[in-house]
């Protein structure tokens, strides 16, 4: 079982999604991510354990690679779809709670702002660190974070912001929500801002890629 | 005033892969990338989701002023802070440009997200370097206008970039010509169609060309300083 959860990890980190994917060529005709994860619920591996020993050191090794450089966009993108089909799998156990979330993380790029590339890796990456993610998509106003915090006070808040402009709503945004929830933790991604920036603004912190925030969010569990 | 609309072909804009590949960050992109298939059936696409348009209104000479910042008919039309002003010295007359890859580029960028977030990448990228090839091409067509006029013309310059704020993009759009006037400014200045640039560039007779490069502006999130160190 052991070596099928570090296939599986392998298979992630590699963005080998099933049998079928073209990606990546080395790989071609081999069994994929979808394959390992299907065997190992087969042999009663437990679901926590697929997530946890499994898929989660994949998306961890590829974002961290990412984070240094060696990888790129592309190789981020076919990690997470592995990942997706992966967890398709362990869906009902999620639903059943067979397997246990980190948390919720509410995600969304902010008003006026229609970028969604970095924001949508971003939220394969949470969820493939098992996290609950709820994307709110792009121009996302303050009051609809506000109403999804609402729904789900116990969340995380995540903003991005491509545009300098749109760092300014960020900035409305984070006061509004703090003034309503002084509890909730508020982290930023995108390409012009900084932690100068964030700490300026009242968030909690700047994440330049997905790896360092998972990493983050999850150290602070 | 000279008001020029150009409406370029795709495949005059159509960017090879190894320029792709460097694009989304590959430093040695080899000759059989795994993307490549993905690419090559991509760009094959390009044509049916791009309708380019790219113009300009070059401004009558001796119209403008550049001191702190610049004046048209003496009166204040940008402030685009001392970085570019810097750039601008002897400049006497403007070009305002925008080129757009029109609003199904979006669409098709967005239809394919929901099915191939790789692909949508790849479509985002190509995007991106063809709108900044029509813009080169804009440039050197402004260039010639310039030299019948016995002008020389300074770097592009955009609101938004080298600490121009990007709220300028309203007296920018006021500039443009009319056949433009499906491109949209929201609120927070950000175009529509996305793959779209405006800008200016100085004319004049006395105006000196500095090669472009990051040591104009100190902005270390900027893409393109990011982009020219990843290169190194």
């Amino acid at each position: 079982m052991e070596r099928l959860l570090f296939d599986l990890s392998i298979a992630i980190e590699r963005g080998k999604e099933n049998e079928t994917s073209p990606y990546p060529p080395d790989l071609k005709g081999k069994p994929g991510a979808y394959e390992f994860t299907s065997r190992l619920l087969e042999m009663n591996c437990p679901p926590d354990t697929i997530l946890k020993q499994g898929m989660m050191p994949g998306m961890d090794r590829i974002g961290k690679k990412f984070a240094d450089g060696i990888v790129f966009i592309p190789e981020i993108l076919i990690a997470a779809k592995a990942m997706k089909a992966a967890m398709t799998l362990l869906k009902p156990y999620f639903d059943n709670g067979a397997v246990l979330r980190k948390g919720k993380v509410i995600i969304g790029t902010v008003a006026g702002d229609l970028h969604d590339i970095g924001k949508n890796i971003v939220c394969m990456v949470l969820e493939g660190a098992g996290w609950e993610v709820f994307d709110l998509g792009v121009d996302v106003t303050k009051e609809k974070f506000l109403a999804s915090l609402n729904e789900h006070p116990e969340s995380i808040i995540c903003m991005s912001a491509l545009l300098t402009t749109t760092m300014r709503e960020m900035e409305k945004s984070v006061t509004t929500i703090k003034q309503a929830f002084p509890q909730t933790k508020i982290y930023l991604g995108g390409a012009p801002l900084t932690s100068d920036f964030a700490d300026k603004i009242g968030a909690d912190g700047y994440f330049p890629d997905p790896h360092s925030l998972s990493k983050h969010l999850t150290g602070n569990l | 005033m000279i008001n020029k609309t150009f409406r370029f072909s795709t495949e005059s804009l159509l960017p090879d892969i190894s320029l792709i590949l460097i694009e989304m960050g590959y430093s040695i992109p080899l000759a059989d990338h795994y993307l490549s298939d993905l690419i090559n059936d991509t760009l094959q696409q390009v044509r049916k989701h791009t309708r380019v348009q790219a113009g300009f209104i070059m401004l009558p000479k001796d119209s403008i002023k550049t001191q702190s910042n610049i004046l048209f008919e003496n009166r204040l039309l940008f402030e685009p802070g001392s970085i570019i002003m810097s750039q601008l010295q002897n400049v006497t007359s403007l070009a305002v440009f925008l080129a757009t890859l029109g609003s199904d580029f979006d669409l098709w960028i967005k239809f394919v997200q929901q099915i191939d977030m790789l692909q949508a990448f790849v479509i985002d990228t190509i995007g991106s370097l063809m709108v900044e090839k029509a813009v080169d091409l804009l440039e050197e067509q402004i260039s010639m206008q310039a030299m019948i006029r016995a002008e020389k013309c300074t770097n592009r310059f955009s609101p938004g970039y080298c600490q121009w704020l990007v709220d300028e993009q309203h007296q920018l759009f006021h500039l443009l010509p009319a056949d433009f006037d499906w491109v949209k400014l929201q609120p927070s200045c950000l175009m529509t169609p996305l793959k779209s640039i405006s800008g200016i560039i100085g004319l004049g007779k006395n105006v000196i060309k500095i090669p472009y490069h990051c040591a104009f502006c100190d902005n270390k999130s900027c893409y393109r300083r990011l982009k020219n160190r990843k290169g190194q």
